[in-house]
């Protein structure tokens, strides 16, 4: 009975004002770079990323490769005179945001080919529309093997899971002569397609998996982990996860003396693995297509102007990135429109990236080194790189 | 391995505690769901981080203006987003809260950037000491279970042995009798989000140091795991905060360590919550309604 | 004598709903005034908007010939206006003592002051001497009466107001407690506002009355000429 109108009226005014916080929030944006519209023919590239959220930080530095890509690809006079434009939309790592980005890249934007800067979860969604548009879309580093199946549209830049779990186990029996290992993996596509394609290698070697544990992306705590880790006695920890759980399990695992070695997947290979992890990510090695210290011209000139124009180290994401538009302009020296462009794809050979010589096999996936790398004195130093089939 | 996961949860649960107080305290003043307590806990964290990289304080002035700075943002929230709706509807005030909580972690993803960042170097290096019988602690998890039993301890003295504690008891017991006896509920309800928010900022800080990692949604779940922890103390009431803290600490520890992949150890606290408002709605110190 | 407290064209609504519908009223230094009336005539609301608790929406309220319409209760209680409010509002989980000690909030005095208020206390009411140390939500209704006076004596008001405080008590508890609202004004001369529906005992008690129905005052008077009309006897004394 005491409500009054006048007290009423102020929370409908609040539950409008919460509501229209809500969307400010969420609605993503999409920004443009490269070509502006004037004389010259411009060709559309969608990309999309988590460019806000938990991953944004490997969202931003895709987008950035892209962006330096797109950028110096225009600055030779674009591809036989047609310039490229990119358009990104933020998908927070949610594939739900990644259905509405890539509609809304095929259907208004009328890209003529899209880059994946995506995880593995919201690229898988997002197949299906992909294929039937027929628009043609190179995904940068989400390694999920359903990505590429269904259609004729999408190439993979970076290799399988699989790939990546067989070379990790096979390295660390053979040459680092573990046999027990405890795994602990990303609980996404991404983690357990690598924890899956690692466990059955290592136990075809005649190798041991007592312990295997998934954990969520945003987890901290990992003492329980790592604590029934230090109970089982294995010879190393293989972690199929990204950089910002990676230095957490790195760090607790030193705090409750579990001492032994970390030994991890791509998704390691971000400079703020060792910013967050500090000295306890020391001796970790980890699988990447990227090699910061190769000697190759276009490495050197990769790294060289990525570090002069955002003014950081780029990582695995941004070079795979990079690749992935590379390859499209590539592809586009045929026509530029969706069709010629997915053929150009199709007969891709031998291109030289900055993460290695790429082809693309019948099933779409790029066949390019596996590259070991260890952390040394707080910097990624290469240890060795195996060619895959 | 058992009394080590036991270790991991009475940390893990000293944190949750110097969370949910905040919200309990506040639910017995004002009947009210706080929503927006867990960004408080992310702004504590940042606070501290600003004291120490920009103000150049040492970690323990940087921690206690954190609490400080932590806690005029809770009167703050309470001044925009709660007083103007104090006899609205429920759901307003908890959209209410939520809009706050969207509008921060904005603001802070705005200036700081989305990115996960490491807590500043304070010189404070881990240590692990030995127990014996292969347990063992970290001077991390030694700092955040003295600064919960320190913190707390403040609380009880403040709550119990000053005046304004007892005027604070008041207010929650009976807000028009409060009223009657010249207590200014206004400054009542300001000094419970102050000590709320100021503990809740302590955990941050701590958490942070703790995981070597700050980032604007740190809160979220914090804030999400500390309304568990309220409803299992039964709401409003302070020794159900601390029990309910710790227990659900050591069970989180426990699941996480035991049970293999069944349960995830953040849905073992919504699992108690679902199943402590089906058995006993009250919480296991809830108090009896007394009137209508 | 000078007039404690005076209500002029006092108006109060929930929302469209109007509770009280311009009432005058006015109590003098040392008097007991009452305010009877049936359920739901407006005078809790003519109680609650003088202490603020309600928001006055036109009209004026004057204590000690200053203007206090809509102040903060928390204020008024600081210059000397203790409401025992309807239903007692006890601290149900604190004790006699600390409710007793409440009651003096406001008031900045020694300890010794402090007890010495609450001795007065327990000679009003020796039955809260008994129970010192227990829980006030443990008390009987009418010891939580008698606790809810004295915690409202605490203050040394110069005005104490009560609203219904004979509601849902033994007529033997009502008589003990109205015996000691006579010794009260009688020994401190302290100027008291009682609301009542229990017309007979407030006329018993008060000096003068008025009388509420529907928002509005209808009567007033003496209590011996109240006590006798007529209408007032068959509507309030079941005569």
């Amino acid at each position: 009975m005491k409500k009054t109108i006048g007290k009423r009226l102020t929370g409908i005014g609040a539950i409008c004002l919460a509501t229209m916080l809500v969307v400010a929030g969420c609605g993503a944006s999409s920004t443009t770079t490269g070509a502006a519209a004037g004389g010259d023919k411009v060709v559309k590239i969608g990309f999309f990323g988590p460019l806000s959220g938990d991953a944004a930080t490997d969202g931003v530095h895709a987008k950035n490769g892209a962006e330096l890509a797109v950028d110096q690809i225009n600055a030779q006079g674009g591809v036989k005179g047609v310039k490229l434009q990119l358009v990104a939309e933020d998908d927070q790592a949610s594939s739900k945001d990644a259905l509405n980005a890539v509609q809304k890249l095929i259907e208004q934007e009328k890209v003529s080919a899209l880059v994946s800067g995506s995880y593995s979860g919201p690229t898988k969604t997002v197949n299906p529309i992909v294929q039937k548009s027929k628009v043609p879309m190179v995904v940068s580093y989400a390694v999920h093997p359903d990505i590429t199946k269904g259609g004729d549209y999408i190439y993979r830049a970076i290799y399988t899971a699989d790939v990546q779990g067989d070379a990790m186990a096979e390295y660390a029996q053979s040459e680092l002569g573990l046999k027990k290992f405890a795994v602990l993996s990303q609980d996404n596509d991404y983690g357990v397609s690598i924890q899956q394609a690692f466990t059955a290698k290592v136990k075809e070697l005649g190798g041991s998996v007592p312990v295997s544990r998934s954990f969520k992306s945003g987890d901290k705590d990992f003492n329980p982990l790592l604590t029934a880790i230090k109970g089982a006695g294995v010879d190393a920890i293989y972690v199929a996860g990204y950089y910002n759980e990676a230095a957490q399990i790195c760090q607790q695992a030193k705090q409750l003396g579990v001492n032994v070695p970390v030994l991890g997947s791509d998704g390691f290979d971000s400079p703020k693995l060792i910013e967050l992890g500090g000295a306890s990510t020391e001796g970790v090695t980890f699988t990447t297509p990227f090699n910061r210290d190769e000697p190759r011209d276009v490495v050197k000139n990769f790294v060289k102007t990525y570090k002069e124009k955002f003014k950081e180290d780029p990582d695995m994401t941004a070079a795979q990135t990079y690749d992935s538009v590379e390859l499209i302009a590539q592809a586009m020296k045929t026509g530029s429109d969706t069709e010629s462009i997915a053929k150009g794809l199709s007969q891709t050979k031998d291109f030289e990236g900055v993460t290695g010589n790429i082809s693309f096999n019948a099933q779409h996936e790029a066949v390019k080194p596996v590259i070991f790398v260890k952390v040394d004195q707080g910097k990624f130093v290469f240890v060795k790189s195996i060619s895959t089939k | 391995m058992f009394w080590q996961q036991i270790l991991n949860g009475l940390t893990l649960g000293s944190a949750y505690i110097l969370i949910a107080l905040g919200l309990t305290m506040v639910y017995g003043i004002l009947n009210l769901l706080h929503f927006a307590h867990g960004t408080v806990y992310m702004v504590g964290a940042f606070s501290s981080m600003v004291a120490i990289i920009y103000l150049k304080l040492p970690f323990p002035l940087a921690f206690l203006l954190a609490m400080v700075l932590a806690g005029l943002v809770g009167i703050l929230i309470e001044r925009i987003a709660y007083r103007p709706l104090r006899n609205a509807h429920p759901i307003n005030i908890l959209i209410s809260g939520i809009g706050i909580t969207i509008i921060l972690e904005n603001l802070f993803r705005l200036f700081f950037g989305a990115q996960t960042r490491p807590f500043p170097n304070v010189n404070l290096s881990s240590k692990t000491y030995g127990l014996g019988n292969g347990l063992s602690i970290t001077n991390f998890q030694i700092y955040i279970l003295v600064t919960a039993v320190v913190l707390v301890g403040l609380l009880q003295i403040l709550i119990k042995r000053t005046k304004v504690g007892t005027a604070l008891v008041a207010t929650s017991q009976d807000m028009k009798a409060a009223k009657l006896m010249g207590i200014d509920i206004n400054r009542m309800v300001a000094l419970t989000f102050f000590l709320g928010s100021a503990l809740a900022a302590a955990a941050g800080t701590l958490v942070a140091l703790y995981f070597n990692a700050i980032y604007p949604t740190m809160g979220s779940m914090p804030g999400l795991k500390a309304f568990s922890v309220v409803v299992l103390g039964g709401l409003g009431s302070i020794p159900g905060t601390i029990i309910g803290g710790l227990f659900l600490g050591v069970i989180e520890s426990l699941g996480a360590g035991y049970v293999q992949t069944v349960i995830d150890a953040n849905a073992i606290a919504f699992v108690i919550l679902i199943l402590v408002l089906l058995i006993k709605p009250t919480g296991l110190f809830g108090k009896k309604i007394e009137k209508v | 004598m000078s007039k404690q407290i005076a209500v002029k064209g006092l108006e109060v609504s929930y929302g469209s709903v109007e509770a009280v519908k311009g009432i005058d009223l006015d109590v003098e230094n040392g008097e007991i005034v009452t305010l009877i009336g049936a359920n739901g005539a407006g005078k809790t609301s003519t109680l609650q908007a003088i202490l603020g608790l309600e928001r006055v929406k036109a009209g004026r309220v004057e204590y000690l010939g200053e203007t206090i319409t809509n102040q903060p209760t928390h204020r008024l209680v600081r210059r000397g206006l203790a409401l025992v409010p309807e239903g007692r509002h006890v601290f149900p989980r604190l004790s006699v003592n600390d409710n007793l000690s409440l009651g003096a909030y406001t008031r900045s005095i020694s300890k010794a002051e402090l007890q010495r208020l609450k001795e007065k206390v327990f000679l009003l009411f020796p039955r809260l001497l008994e129970r010192k140390q227990q829980m006030a939500g443990t008390l009987s209704g009418g010891e939580q009466q008698m606790l809810a006076i004295g915690r409202a004596m605490m203050l040394s008001p110069k005005v104490l107001l009560l609203d219904e405080p004979s509601m849902g008590l033994a007529p033997i508890v009502v008589k003990s407690i109205f015996q000691t609202l006579k010794r009260i004004n009688e020994e401190e001369k302290l100027t008291i506002l009682l609301v009542e529906q229990n017309a007979k005992m407030a006329l018993g008690l008060a000096g003068r009355g008025y009388v509420m129905e529907n928002g509005k005052i209808v009567l007033q008077g003496s209590t011996d000429i109240l006590a006798h009309d007529p209408g007032v006897m068959k509507a309030y004394l079941g005569l």
